[in-house]
Formats: C-alpha cells, structure tokens, sequence
C-alpha cells in the first residue's frame, strides 16, 4: 500500500506549477527564504497584488474559507485571480488582488483570515517598487 | 435472541465516525455545508456463535445519508445526520426475499476541535459529543431499530500539502438492548493538486467491537475531489477483512459510497 501511495505522490507532484522551484528536494515546508523569494517573484510578476504568508495553509479545501472571507475585504478585486484571491499550499502564500488606488487594510486582512481558521503571518508588498515585508498582527 | 434484522440494522448507524463535509470543511467561522451520500452495503452472509451460520442468507441495503455542518468558530462546529434507509433486501435460508426501508434516528454532534498552523503542515484535536435521537418509538421488529443513545469521538488529524494522516476512537452508549460499541479509525493518504481541482486519495482502516462480543474490521480507499470552492465529491469503497459476531447479523460484506456535499 505504501508503495502504490508513493507512487501515486511522485506523479501527482512530478510537475508541480507553483510560483517557484527552489529545488527537488521533497520538503512540505517552504522555508523562509524560499517563502520570500516566491512572494517577491510573484509580486514581481503581477500588478496591484499584496502577498500573505498564512501558517497552515496546506489543503485547498480547508483553506476555502481564506478566499471566502479575504474576498469580501474592501480594497479586494475581485475581478482578478479566483474571486480576487489565490491560494498557493507548496509556499503558503495567498496572493490577494488589489484595487487600484485603494490601500489595504492589515489589520482586517489578519481578522479575515485568523476567521477563516489560519495564522496570519506576514505581508508582502511592493512600495514604490520596493519590496517590503510586515508582521500582519491580529488586533 | 435478537432477530437478524434487529441486530443488523443497529451497525448501520452510529458507526460513521466521519464528519461532514467529508471530514474535511468548514474550518471557517459562519461556515456551513450539505452533503448527501448514497451507499450500497452487500453483507454475504449470515453470522452468528462466532461462525458463519448461513452463506446463503444475504443482505443488501441501499442507504441515503443526509448530513449537514454549521461551523461557529473553528473550535467550534455543530454536525447533523440522517441516514435513510432506501432499501433493505434479505434473502432467508428458504430463498425468500424480504424487503423493508425507512427512517434511521437523527445524530447530532458538537465537534470541538483544537487547531494547530504550523510551518507547512496543520491540523486538529476533536472531541465530538453525539446524541442519537429516535424519530419514532423503538419497535422490535422495525425496518430500523430506533433508541437513544449517546457518544463520544475523539480523533486527531493533520496534514502537509502532500501527506494527510488521521485517526479517531468513537464509543456509542445506546439505550435500548441495542450493543454498545466503540469503534476506531486510522486513514493516510495524498493530498493532490492537478488544474484546478484538487483533493486526496487516502486508504481507510476502522475496526468495531460491540457489546456483544461481536466485531468488524473493515477497510478500503477513499477519493475526494474538490471541483470548486463550493462543490465537492466523495467515493469510498470498503471491504469486511474480518466479521464476527456472536449474535446472529449479517456480515462479511462490501460497501460502496458516494457523496456530493455544497459549503457556504
């Protein structure tokens, strides 16, 4: 039985499509380094985006509720990604679309998804080009 | 001596130690959820005094299960079942047949669940009070035997984004002659991700051990798929690898079940 479930975990993983590839070592954990090079390649790569490290965040279907609750935030487009909301469970990161000229609200980015059963961590964000990061607290 | 019906259809219900939705949402606050599962059970013999009394006296059931979840706070869920009993099909040792079918009793459970969020992998300490309220007054001779009863599961899961592991005890105290039991459950299995759906693949072990000595242990894969936010699947195949009982029921069997579920 464990080689059948190997098996079936090597071809399910053989392609991963995730932001990045650090290596082909098999580790769940993303570590930090790795964590921030994937956040600052995506915010890289797409426009008017912040990215959140959320602790956990491993299962796409127990995940749902970050996009079911990040989604209804303000200064959310949700026009853009899935529903405004994407989530990535190699790194750990969900990238959040932003709308234009609207600021993002931490501390209601931390409550939306401490709700949706995760830890929130970190944010990621481009500031005039530059990539920042911040502890996201829960208030 | 209980008759085979009786002591039959008393498995069918408390032993589903998993929680909808398929044992997996809502983790999110306000969170609710839907599911129905079809199941088919063929038991291919009659069991009893520790052997197999008839092999030519069969059952088969086709069951509705209709479940549903409202999560508060991650700690903190509410789950409802109701199992139906579409049709219940024995044939007796002269080669009749004997058909019935109605209503199980309605299983209410308070999940409570202990998260953890680690770096790259999560998961949850549960104990789930349940409470087995009858729908019609007991009848010894009822499509389904109806009782009070009351339960306890405890069960601990975790996974990475490849790996999923979880394992359960549950015990039942039933009030009418019906056994009590305690049952415990141990699953792995893959976590995948292919386009835009994604899910796991997870083998099943759950063994049972009644009141009356009797005992099952039964296993088998599980398949489920995400196929969006909202909809999800479940396919759940299970074989007796071991059945025996001292009262006489039906055993030895296969079950098949499939669900959709919808989460809000």
């Amino acid at each position: 039985m464990f080689s059948i479930l190997l098996m079936l975990s090597l071809a399910v993983h053989a392609d991963p499509s995730d932001t990045v590839q650090p290596s082909r070592e098999v580790h769940s954990e993303a570590s930090e380094e790795i964590r921030r090079a994937a956040a600052e390649q995506r915010l890289a790569e797409t426009p008017d985006v912040a990215v959140v490290y959320v602790r956990g965040l491993c299962c796409l279907s127990c995940a749902i509720g970050i996009r079911t609750k990040v989604k209804k935030l303000d200064f959310v487009d949700r026009q853009r990604l899935e529903q405004g909301v994407e989530l990535d469970v190699r790194t750990q990161l969900v990238t959040v679309a932003i709308q234009p000229n609207e600021p993002i609200d931490p501390s209601a980015l931390a409550v939306a998804i401490e709700r949706a059963g995760y830890e929130p961590e970190r944010l990621y964000q481009l500031q005039e080009g530059v990539f920042v990061e911040e502890p996201l607290v829960l208030e | 001596m209980l008759s085979p019906l009786w002591a039959l259809l008393s498995a069918i219900l408390p032993a589903q130690a998993a929680q909808p939705i398929f044992d997996e949402m809502p983790r999110w606050s306000n969170g609710w959820g839907v599911q129905v599962i079809e199941e088919r059970r063929h038991e291919r013999a009659l069991l009893g005094e520790g052997t197999v009394l008839s092999d030519e006296q069969t059952e088969t059931l086709h069951l509705l299960h209709v479940e549903g979840v409202y999560t508060w706070h991650r700690s903190i869920r509410m789950t409802a079942k109701l199992p139906v009993v579409l049709q219940a099909e024995r044939v007796a040792e002269d080669g009749t047949t004997q058909t019935s079918s109605g209503l199980g009793d309605f299983i209410l459970a308070v999940p409570l669940k202990r998260y953890f969020n680690l770096d790259g992998r999560s998961g949850s300490w549960t104990a789930a009070p349940q409470l087995r309220i009858p729908l019609e007054p007991a009848a010894g001779e009822a499509a389904v035997p109806h009782t009070w009863g009351g339960g306890l599961g405890l069960g601990y899961e975790t996974e990475t984004y490849r790996y999923i592991l979880g394992a359960g005890v549950d015990a039942w105290a039933l009030q009418t002659n019906l056994p009590n039991q305690v049952s415990g459950t141990v699953s792995m299995g893959l976590n995948y991700v292919v386009g835009n759906v994604s899910g796991h693949i997870k083998w099943k072990c759950q063994g049972v051990y009644r009141q009356d000595a009797s005992a099952t242990v039964r296993t088998g894969p599980t398949f489920y798929i995400r196929l969006t936010d909202r909809f999800h699947a479940q396919l759940q195949g299970q074989v007796a690898v071991f059945d025996r009982a001292f009262v006489p029921r039906y055993g030895q069997g296969s079950r098949l079940r499939g669900g959709l579920a919808v989460v809000f």
